[in-house]
């Protein structure tokens, strides 16, 4: 009897726990936008559409190529789904003053934001770049991804895709 | 028994009610992430492979953060058994057990972390604490951090901890307490009138101050150094403008002949951007900058209070990132970088073959970078042979040496000349070709690692990448690099082929080739294959093959791999 108690309350801890995670949001902490002024990440909003936040750096080969392939289809994907793509740099100050050269070089149009000691970085549990979380109109995590190789962003875009459905 | 039962009934209820509340106002969020490394080490005495007793390292770790409204606590396991070779980058880590855990509040106005924290003030020249796992460096701060924004426009931060040195089935912390304050203003938050104003303007300024007791020496050494730096940030739509200037005090150390000359560094930056050009102007200058949270650091990885950028351009091919990388010179460096980028636009009805060449479909883009670094103009009053005493005759305040500040008569370091040409053909083609050309002072930049000395080395490299998407989800990469040189080890080439399956597989198979070393058993091919599997935020790897000696950098930092053979196998997961 007692076991069984045990084994229940547990279980119903552990479902719990569960379902608090599937609820994980974007969590409240401070970068900066291109122009120098703070913004906590998690109030930026999207009038309830889908939010891409990508975690890239300057040095990193394939998140450069990443978020190229993706810039030439941004257009038709704002079109569509209405999505919002925020591509965090996680360059230090070495190259964050790389940034803003390299993302108009590059003809990017997506919202910009810097994380120069990686604090947003630990935060969401990246790894490593490229990394990519898909957000929904309420502000929480659905999918995310680790690396990227091409075509990878086929898959996004059906995720993003589902959740405008 | 019945204790037991109850205590746990009472914690589920707790959690669970916990969890229903959660889910009804603020829910309760777990992220973090998993990494595990591994590798089985063959000896290969050719290549200076060695074979540990274990035979084997393995480096794990697992950070979880939980947090709820505006409270967060964190942590994270390490496990080092025993560590892989070359790593970490500065002291021992070892063992197993916690080494970084914090909790902290946050409301509008205000953050308080108590336990370990990484901060940063400015862009680090007097300040920075931060980890960089694939490198294996990390100062963390164990103490107590604020962050506080009395009014809109206005932040401050204060520290107080010690920084992880070591990690010994704990954090091992280094001897010296730090404290400081950073307070940066936002003019155009401050003042609502600006709030709508093009131009921008931030101003910042920093202190922080190292105490360090019981010190024996022959010189009566200051206990207390403070270090302070202001910076200027303004921008108006294209045009940017950024400066830092930092002094440190007296600071006599292992790493600067225990001189008390106070140290300075300067650090601007010029940036004009638009759609599809951009100018990027750097410079630097740096003299006595090194500043550790002790007197007397066993390594330069070990305990560093600042982070001093170096302003040469992080390489991500192989043969130009690991074999002549550049990393600051923090104690005497003056340089200057310039990096120009052109987008030749899209031409749809192209007149001339150029025109069809440059435009096309898809543009092309040009990046062309220069980066220049000499040690500084300065002179020194003895020399290193000479006894205390003489030392004291000609320089009794023990300065050392004197700095002409802006002068490039210093000694050449580095002259790194590169241009980038990306062009994407069609929707299956693209193409990039690279090529670099480096005046590299290796034993100079490099004494503290290397013995013999090496003369000057002359480098050309050329790249060329190119990537051909078969379907939807099929893609090859080739990538071949050389590198000519007469000094060092001679010529080198590298040949890549990468194969992806997306959004699951991937595979590589890698050969480096010294070519042109001038010893004919040390003509060696070192070659590595890897394949992997990913799904969402999981990723698999394995490896096995050869790899060379050198340099693996990470942002700005770098640190020395030994040669290994063997099998390895990475795993990393988030959630």
């Amino acid at each position: 009897m007692i076991k069984k108690t045990i084994i229940l309350a547990l279980s119903i801890c552990l479902s719990t726990l569960t379902f608090a995670q599937e609820l994980s949001k974007v969590p409240s902490i401070t970068v900066k936008q291109l122009d120098g002024t703070a913004v906590d990440i998690s109030t930026i909003k999207n009038d309830g559409k889908p939010i891409i936040i990508n975690f890239w750096a300057t040095w990193c080969s394939p998140c450069k190529k990443e978020l190229n392939n993706i810039s030439e289809l941004y257009d038709e994907w704002v079109e569509e789904t209405g999505v919002k793509i925020i591509a965090v740099s996680i360059d230090d100050s070495r190259s964050s003053s790389r940034v803003k050269p390299y993302i108009d070089g590059s003809g990017w149009d997506f919202d910009i934001l810097l994380d120069e000691n990686s604090d947003l970085k630990r935060a969401m549990g990246v790894t490593s770049p490229p990394f990519t979380f898909l957000i929904d109109g309420e502000g929480n995590i659905v999918y995310k991804h680790v690396g990227y190789s091409e075509g990878d962003e086929d898959e996004l875009y059906e995720k993003v895709l589902e959740l405008v459905k | 028994m019945k204790v037991l039962y109850y205590f746990l009934s009472t914690i589920s209820v707790l959690i669970v009610s916990l969890s229903i509340q959660a889910q009804n106002e603020q829910p309760l969020t777990i992220q973090g992430n998993f990494q595990i490394d591994t590798q089985y080490y063959n000896e290969d005495s050719l290549i200076g492979a060695a074979q540990p007793e274990s035979k084997q390292g393995i480096n794990a770790q697992g950070y979880i953060t939980l947090s709820k409204g505006g409270f967060q606590v964190g942590g994270r396991y390490e496990f080092y058994g025993p560590s892989l070779m070359g790593y970490p980058a500065g002291s021992d880590w070892k063992g197993s057990g916690i080494g970084f855990r914090f909790a902290s509040y946050k409301n509008t106005d205000m953050e308080i972390t108590v336990g370990h924290f990484y901060e940063q003030f400015g862009s680090g020249m007097i300040f920075r604490s931060y980890n960089e796992p694939f490198l294996g460096v990390d100062n963390a701060m164990d103490g107590v951090r604020v962050r506080y924004n009395p009014i809109k426009g206005i932040h401050l931060k204060g520290v107080f901890g010690r920084q992880r040195l070591a990690f010994n089935s704990k954090t091992v912390l280094g001897s010296g307490l730090l404290r400081g304050g950073d307070l940066e203003v936002n003019i155009n938050e401050l003042f609502e009138k600006l709030g709508a104003k093009k131009t921008k303007v931030t101003l910042g300024a920093g202190m922080i101050s190292r105490y360090q007791g019981y010190l024996t020496s022959d010189f009566e050494l200051p206990k207390n150094v403070a270090a302070f730096s202001s910076r200027l940030d303004i921008r108006k739509g294209k045009v940017g403008l950024s400066a830092e200037y930092a002094y440190k005090m007296n600071d006599p150390n292992n790493t600067n002949g225990d001189i008390f000359k106070p140290g300075k560094g300067i650090l601007g930056s010029m940036v004009y951007s638009q759609k599809g050009f951009s100018v990027l102007l750097r410079g630097k200058v740096i003299d006595n900058m090194s500043f550790s949270s002790v007197r007397a650091p066993s390594s330069p990885f070990d305990l560093n209070v600042n982070y001093m950028p170096a302003i040469t351009k992080q390489h991500t091919y192989n043969l130009p990132a690991t074999l002549y990388p550049y990393a600051t010179a923090v104690n005497g460096e003056i340089g200057f970088s310039g990096e120009i980028t052109y987008k030749f636009k899209k031409t749809k009805n192209a007149k001339s073959k150029i025109d069809k060449l440059l435009g096309g479909k898809y543009g092309t883009k040009v990046t062309i970078g220069y980066t220049h670094a000499n040690t500084l103009d300065t002179t020194h009053f003895y020399s290193n042979e000479a006894s205390l005493w003489e030392q004291y005759e000609v320089d009794p305040t023990r300065q050392g040496y004197s700095t002409n500040f802006f002068s490039m008569k210093g000694r050449n370091m580095i002259k790194d000349f590169n241009i980038e040409i990306a062009k994407k053909i069609n929707k299956k083609w693209k193409g990039k070709y690279t090529y670099f050309n480096l005046v590299f002072d290796k034993w100079l930049v490099q004494k503290a690692v290397i013995n013999d000395h090496i003369p000057i080395i002359y480098a050309d490299i050329h790249v060329v990448d190119v990537s051909y998407k078969i379907n939807k989800k099929h893609n090859v990469r080739v990538e071949l690099q050389n590198l000519s040189t007469k000094q060092d080890q001679g010529d080198w080439a590298t040949a890549l082929i990468e194969y992806t399956v997306s959004p699951h597989w991937f595979a590589t198979v890698m050969d480096q080739y010294n070519y042109g070393n001038e010893i004919e058993n040390q003509k060696i091919h070192y070659p590595i294959i890897s394949a992997g599997y990913l799904k969402n935020s999981t990723r698999i790897e394995l490896r096995y093959g050869k790899q060379r000696a050198g340099i693996f950098c990470v942002g700005g930092v770098c640190r020395e791999v030994p040669a290994s053979n063997g099998i390895a196998l990475s795993l990393s997961s988030s959630f």
